[in-house]
Parts: C-alpha cells; structure tokens; sequence
C-alpha cells in the first residue's frame, strides 16, 4: 500500500515537476520577452532623450540668444530713455555749447 | 528714326523762348533778377527777402574795425567805401562801434555809401556829418580817383552779384554753359524788351520772372576773361563758377587801398572744387538771383598777389570772409583767424542753434540761458536782439523785458519793423492799446506787407470797437501772407469779429421785435 502510495505521489511528483518546469520555462520566456521588451523600450527612450536633448540644447541656445539680444535692447533702450531725457539733452547740449566757448576764448587769450 | 535718350530729351525743349542762347550772365532770368536792384529800396531788406541779417546785424560791422586799430596810428583823415550798401545798417552800425572804440579817427572819416535810398540815409542820421553817397557799379571799371584813396573796403554779399560764368572743365576742354529761357506762351513784349541792351528796363518783367524755364548747352569757351584763374582741363567734366567778375573787383580794390588799408569781403559760397555731379543753381533772394562765390578759385588767384590776401586757417562754410591788406600780412593774420575762423563761428553758432532748438522743445528758461551766452558774445547785433525779444514775448511772456531789449535793439537799427511789432505786441499784452498802435503803424510803415502786423493792427482796432476797421486789416493780411504762416490765426480773429456782429445784431433785432411787453397779468388787482 505504502508503494502504490509512493508511486502515485512520484507521478504526481513528476507531473508537478513538469508543470513546474513549463512553468519556469514560460516565466523564463515572457521574462526575456519583457527584458527584450523593456531594453526596446529604453533604447527608444534613450534615443528620445538624445534628440530631445539635442532640441533643447538648440532651444537653449536660441533662449540665450534671445535673452543676450533683450538685454543688449533694454541696455540700449536704457541708454536711448537716457538720451531722449530733456535733462540729460539740455546737460549734453550747454557742455557742447560751453566747449565751443571756452574753444573760443582760449584762442582769444593766445593773441 | 530717333533713339530713346534723344526722345526722352525732347521734353526739354517745351515752351517758347524768349532769347538766343546766351552765357548764363546775359540771360534772361539773370537779366531780370539784376533789374529787381534798380528802385527796389529797402523794402527787399525790411521784408527779410534778402537775409541781410547776417551781413548786416552789427557783428561783421564791430569786426571791421578790429583790422584798423590793429594796422595802428592814422596821421590822415581815414576814408571808407561800402560797395553795394544795402540797408545801409552796416554802415550805422560800423560808424558806431568806430566812435566808440577809435573816436580820434571818427572825428574825421569819411564814409562812402553806395545806392544810398532816402530811407537807407534816415538810418544813418546820427553820422550823417561823415556819410558820402555815391551811385557807382562795382563790376564796372573803377573811376582813376579811387587809386589808394582808402583804408577800408567792405563789401558784404556783392562778391556773388558780379559777372560770372558757368563752365564745364575736364578732358574735353573748358566748355561754356549757355542758356535759353523759354515761357510757357509766347511774349513778344519780353521778347523786344530783352533785345535792348541793359537790365534796368525789364523791372516791369519781374512778375513772370518765376515762370521762365532756363535751358542750358555747353559749347566750347570763348575767350574768357582771367582764364589763368582756371584750372587746367583734364579728367571728368565738372561744372566751375567762374567768379571773373569778383576777380575783376577784387583787383580793383586792392587798388584802391591806401597804405596799411585793408578790405572786408563777406559771402556766401563754396570752398572746394564742386563735384563732377554737382549741378550749379542760382540762389534767390525775393526777384533777385545771385550764384556762390567760387572762394576756392579767388584763393587760389590772390595767394599770388602782390596784397596780402588773409584768409582764416580753417572755417565753415556758412559766412565767409576774405581780407585783403596792403601791407605785411602777418600784422593781421592772427586777427583774422581769431575774426573769422572755426573756434569764433562755432561759438557764435551754436548756442543760438541750440537756443533754438530749446525753444522747439519749449525749454523757455534754457533757451533764454543759451541767448544769454550768445548775447555775450555779440552784445550789439540787433537781429540776435530781435530773436531773443521775440523769446521774451511769446515764450516767457516778460512782456515789459521784450519791450526794453527791442527798444535797445532799436537803437542799432532803427529800420528793424519787427522790433517795432515786438514792441507793440508787448504793449498790447500790458494794456497799452495806444501805444501798441504808435509802435505798430510804425512797423507797417516799414514793412506795410507784414500779416504779422496787420493781425496786430486787427486786435488793436477791435479793442477800440473798430469793426470795420479790423475786418478791413485781418483782408490786408490775409491778401499779404503768402506762406500762410498767420492765416488760421487771422481766419479766427474774422470768425470772431463776424459771430459778435450776428449775436449783437440779433440781439438788436429781438429787442426791436419784442419791445412791448405786457405786465397785466402780474399787475396786482386791488
């Protein structure tokens, strides 16, 4: 009785083990399925990284020059506000005024 | 069959000519233009057609005495001559510094006007003891008695009123330009007129004098007189002013000085060799027409002369001066480059230009800074004094302050109407009705073509209730200003004027329709 037992638990055994191993065999393969899957999966990642990189290093590029250009403007406009500035206009104009003068009079003092 | 350029050129010849070709001084429009001299008066002057505000204001006349202190002591009475007098202000104003600054010479000089007018003499009465007058062409030959007969020649815008011709000059040769004029229609009149040799008979001519169309062909030159003053033909062609006539008179007048005299000559002109593209085109001033001085060709010419001819060692371009000395040049070269060169032309220039452009910018108090720097310099110009009046007047309203300085300005020149209008503008403001209008009459007396003045005379005569009066003035200017400059300003003073008249003849009429008027109901019964 005890053999008949041992038999049938050994087929079962058998049976259990070849499950199993189709089993192992199945996880095995969706395993590499996933792996090959995933490692696709990362190289078009990487790929899209790569060129997103590149376009933001070109964007980036762009951006500093733009952000170069507004701030070479607003030093200009700066400037240009300064210029237009009847104050600074009326200063400007008394100085050129004042050089001729002054121009003048040390001709003047030579003779 | 004729090919393009020829057909585009076709155009040109439009119209009917009145002449032959002729060299450009004989031309008709030359002609014509030299007419507008003969009987013109002062009017060409006091109505600014001819800007003699730059020749004339009193700092060109303070210059030329300068050169006589600096050429030292005179041991016989000094003789002046001015060739082509004008407004005769210069000669004021020169016979006033010379009694301020050397009056042991004024006591005895005499000075010699030319084209004296009755009103260019009224100006000069406070010196009338030492003014002469005589009629004289200073582009034709000089009388033998002017041989070193003076100490000092001015001579201020006539440099460009003297024979020239236009040339062209290059590997082709010296070519003469010569001109036709042609009118839209046909004038026999002008046609016959310009037959007879001479110009003053073509002052009635002078109106259509605008309408003439001058066509032009170069030919090669005739004999020209001084041809040694030109350059020799080679490369591109390029137009020249041949400035034959000033040569002419410049000789003359070195001729003319005493030992140690020397000669103002003050123009307008150019200063290098014009550009092959240039093209040459007359200056008018009201009918008159006058042409650049070719100062590049008279250095040239008188740098070889036996007088010293002083010019400054550098200049801009806008008023140029030339001195001619008989005597050693380096007595009066530094003057002259003081007088007459950059550093003194920019300090006079620029700060009345950047008053100016303060003014624009309604910077009042800067610009009446600046005009204070320029006075300085020029204390006696009566025109500067007329712009900074104006300022004072219209811009800082100080109206007793623009009253004085035009006063002042008036006694520089008396002939300035403006100052008078100034006066009387400022008179108005203040309330002074009577005394606006003794100032302005004066002014219209002057310059009876003034919209200015005749906007004023409207005011006062309304604040008079002279209706009619100022109606028939606000006509006066409106007829008179051709550039339109106060014609919004007279349009609303009428519009003014006429909606007073039609609310108090409506008034009139409604007071006239309704005069009854019955009170019974309001009447308390007893």
């Amino acid at each position: 009785m005890k053999w008949l037992i041992l038999i049938i638990l050994k087929k079962r055994l058998i049976k259990l083990e070849a499950k199993v191993e189709s089993f192992h065999s199945d996880m095995v393969r969706v395993n590499n399925e996933v792996h090959r899957h995933v490692t696709k999966l990362e190289d078009r990642f990487n790929r899209n990284l790569k060129d997103q990189n590149r376009v933001n290093a070109q964007d980036h590029k762009y951006i500093i020059g733009l952000e170069k250009r507004f701030g070479k403007m607003d030093k200009n406009s700066k400037k240009v506000t300064k210029q237009v500035d009847p104050r600074l206009m009326e200063r400007n104009t008394m100085k050129l005024v004042d050089q001729a003068l002054k121009a003048y009079d040390q001709k003047k003092g030579k003779r | 069959m004729r090919g393009p350029v020829a057909i585009i050129a076709n155009g040109a010849q439009k119209g009917h000519p009145v002449e032959s070709f002729q060299p450009i001084w004989d031309s008709a429009a030359m002609r014509i233009a030299r007419s507008a001299w003969v009987d013109c008066g002062l009017e060409v002057f006091l109505q600014m057609d001819v800007p003699y505000g730059a020749t004339s204001s009193g700092r060109l006349s303070d210059d030329a005495v300068q050169p006589l202190l600096e050429t030292g002591q005179k041991d016989h009475p000094c003789r002046f001559l001015e060739i082509g007098s004008g407004s005769g202000i210069f000669a004021k104003l020169f016979l006033d510094a010379l009694k301020a600054q050397a009056p042991e010479i004024y006591k005895s000089c005499t000075y010699v006007v030319t084209d004296g007018s009755a009103k260019m003499l009224e100006s000069q009465a406070a010196h009338a003891d030492h003014i002469e007058t005589m009629v004289f062409d200073a582009g034709a030959p000089w009388p033998d008695t002017f041989e070193a007969t003076f100490d000092g020649v001015f001579g201020s815008y006539i440099l460009d009123s003297l024979p020239i011709d236009i040339l062209s000059v290059g590997e082709r040769g010296i070519r003469q330009m010569q001109t036709r004029c042609t009118l839209p229609a046909v004038n026999e009149a002008l046609e016959d007129a310009l037959k007879i040799p001479g110009s003053s008979h073509l002052a009635p001519f002078l109106p259509m004098a605008k309408n003439l169309q001058i066509q032009t062909r170069h030919i090669e030159a005739p004999a020209l007189p001084y041809e040694a003053a030109l350059p020799p033909p080679e490369g591109e062609d390029t137009p020249l002013v041949h400035c034959h006539g000033a040569l002419a008179c410049m000789e003359n007048i070195a001729k003319s000085l005493r030992p140690r005299g020397f000669a103002m000559l003050s123009d307008y002109g150019t200063l290098s060799p014009r550009e092959a593209s240039e093209q040459i085109g007359f200056q008018n001033f009201g009918a008159s027409a006058a042409l650049a001085v070719n100062f590049h060709q008279l250095d040239g010419w008188f740098s070889k002369g036996k007088t010293a001819y002083l010019k400054p060692d550098a200049e801009e371009g806008h008023l140029i001066t030339r001195v001619l000395y008989n005597g050693d040049g380096h007595d009066l070269f530094e003057l002259v480059d003081l007088l007459f060169g950059l550093a003194r032309q920019q300090a006079l220039r620029l700060p009345v230009e950047a008053a100016r452009e303060m003014l624009r910018a309604n910077a009042f108090e800067t610009a009446r800074q600046l005009y204070g720097k320029a006075m300085a310099l020029q204390p006696n110009n009566w025109s500067l004094t007329e712009e900074v009046a104006e300022l004072l007047l219209l811009g800082a309203k100080d109206y007793n302050d623009a009253i004085s300085l035009a006063e002042f300005g008036l006694t520089l020149n008396p002939l300035a109407p403006n100052l008078h209008r100034i006066i009387a503008q400022a008179r108005y403001h203040l309330g002074d009705i009577s005394g606006a209008a003794t100032a302005n009459s004066t002014c219209l007396r002057l310059w009876g073509a003034s919209p200015q003045a005749h906007l004023l005379q409207a005011q006062i005569q309304l604040k008079s209730e002279d209706i009619q009066g100022a109606l028939i003035s606000i006509a006066k200017g409106l007829a008179m200003d051709k550039e339109a400059d106060q014609r919004e300003a007279l349009v609303q003073l009428q519009n003014e004027i006429l909606v007073e008249i039609s609310t108090s003849a409506g008034e009139e009429l409604l007071a006239e329709v309704n005069r009854t008027r019955a009170l019974d109901e309001l009447t308390t019964r007893p």
